[in-house]
């Protein structure tokens, strides 16, 4: 009977760490990148981490959050799956800012008001010597996790493909 | 060849001809030049010359004659490569010994002495706010020096960055080594000082707990004490009966009674609804040892480290409850 209860509890712990797992593979993902985490904001459903792009030509650092929506217990993991938002914002960082670039950033702010980054759009942000690109796509945890090495194929590819999108987008506000 | 250098010129006798890249400059009177010196506007290259000198020299080789810190240069100066123009014919020197300039001892009397005995040299030398030809050789100089300063900044910004977040460097490194053991992360929470994270091995659902307080996030106490963290490592089991959970608690509630454990202090921990029992270890890491300045980490001696520590852990918890 202890066993049995030990084992259910095992079995409930595993599926709500299922976000968690994604993180460890998303930290090891970015290193063999060659880009090492230098920030954690973790709690229960939601994590962020921060990445140095330390050889990235255009890009400063990348900011990665994983916000769990479904899938904590038995039955919303069966019915919805396990569902979560994964938001990745692309930082290019510039070592001087003068007042023209002040204007552009309240005329791109103005543009991106109206943007939906949930839909898959990128959203820029200015904030001085940082200009930041978001992009956020709503992913299934299971794809990647508890898959072996396809999963963490996956999910490199899913990484390299956003961060590309976004190293793009942020290219022309880089100042040589 | 030149011959022997002449006296130096009084402190404000304007006399001293200066050739940089960019042109002539001068007559300067040695106060001026002084200035000139200390505000780096004269660079080590650049050759000069007064009346009773057959060549121009460069400044580097006589700074201290032109300050008047030192007695005239020995008879045979170096030889001085030719000026591309000839030097002006300025006004023979005074045929009597000029005094040397005696510097006064530190840099704020020196520039209280050219305020109150020659405001003139403040005013056409030192004033800053002077308009600058943009795109000439001066303009360039000083957008280099600005440059310089600005990047000089930065540098010390992330220095002081990198001082505050070497521990989630750190934090990222143990993941990736623990993952490439074979874990699992199942568990993860931060503040950015104090870090918990726990592994579990999905095969033998054998664990590891790590927890981690950066103890020097400030660059000054970096530089003095280098990198330290508090770090708590740990291993778990799920242990086959009651009994043993039992034996496991009794010995939790005994860690209970060590208030402040010490390197090398173990405690033990019991979870009765997982049915895991832990055991933990104290620890003083030195993380300057695995992450270098540059962010390269040493995976092979951060996972040695680690493979020690859980050996270490799992054999005692293996002889004392399993």
């Amino acid at each position: 009977m202890f066993k049995l209860l030990n084992q259910f509890n095992h079995k409930a712990e595993i599926r709500e760490s299922q976000d968690e797992m994604l993180v460890g593979e998303i930290v090891r993902a970015m290193a063999r990148q060659g880009h090492p985490a230098v920030a954690f904001r973790a709690h229960s459903d939601r994590q962020a981490m921060r990445f140095k792009t330390i050889r990235d030509p255009v890009l400063h650092s990348v900011w990665i959050t994983l916000d769990r929506k479904t899938g904590t217990g038995a039955l919303s993991q069966a019915v919805l799956g396990s569902k979560a938002t994964l938001r990745i914002m692309a930082e290019v960082k510039n070592r001087m800012t003068d007042p023209d670039d002040v204007l552009k950033m309240y005329q791109t702010d103005l543009a991106n008001m109206f943007k939906m980054p949930a839909l898959g759009g990128i959203k820029l942000n200015h904030e001085l010597n940082s200009v930041y690109a978001t992009m956020t796509s709503v992913i299934e945890i299971q794809r990647y996790v508890m898959k072996g090495q396809p999963g963490v194929d996956a999910l490199v590819l899913l990484l390299d493909a956003s961060i590309d999108k976004l190293r793009d987008k942020l290219a022309p506000f880089k100042k040589a | 060849m030149c011959a022997a250098l002449p006296p130096p010129p009084a402190p404000d006798e304007e006399l001293v001809h200066v050739e940089t890249s960019a042109g002539r400059v001068g007559p300067l009177s040695p106060n001026q030049l002084k200035f000139q010196l200390a505000m780096g506007k004269l660079g080590d290259n650049d050759r000069f010359w007064i009346a009773g000198m057959e060549d121009w020299l460069r400044l580097g080789d006589h700074k201290a004659w032109l300050r008047g810190e030192a007695v005239p240069a020995p008879a045979q100066a170096a030889p001085a490569p030719a000026p591309t123009t000839p030097a002006p014919a300025p006004p023979a020197p005074p045929p009597q010994a000029l005094p040397d300039i005696v510097p006064p001892p530190d840099p704020l009397a020196a520039a209280a002495a050219m305020a109150n005995d020659d405001p003139v040299v403040m005013g056409s030398v030192g004033d800053f706010s002077a308009h600058v030809e943009p795109g000439s050789a001066e303009d360039n100089r000083l957008d280099g020096i600005f440059g310089g300063l600005v990047t000089a900044s930065w540098d010390y910004y992330e220095a002081l960055a990198f001082a505050g977040h070497i521990d989630e460097v750190f934090l990222g490194a143990i993941i990736t080594s623990t993952l490439d053991s074979g874990c699992a992360l199942i568990d993860i929470s931060s503040d950015g000082t104090h870090h918990y994270l726990r592994f579990e091995d999905l095969e033998d659902q054998s664990r590891i707990v790590v927890r981690m307080t950066h103890l020097t996030p400030s660059l000054a106490q970096a530089r003095v004490l280098g990198q330290r963290a508090s770090v708590v490592m740990g291993y778990g089991e799920r242990v086959g009966n009651f009994q043993q959970i039992w034996k496991a608690l009794k010995a939790e509630y005994k860690s209970g009674l060590v208030a402040s454990p010490e390197p090398g202090t173990i405690t033990v921990d019991g979870d009765l609804s997982s049915g895991y029992v832990y055991v933990q270890v104290d620890l003083f890491l030195s993380i300057d040892d695995y992450v270098g300045d540059d962010y390269r980490i040493d995976y092979t001696k951060l996972q040695d480290h680690l493979a020690a520590t859980h050996n270490a852990l799992r054999k005692y918890l293996r002889g004392r409850f399993c």
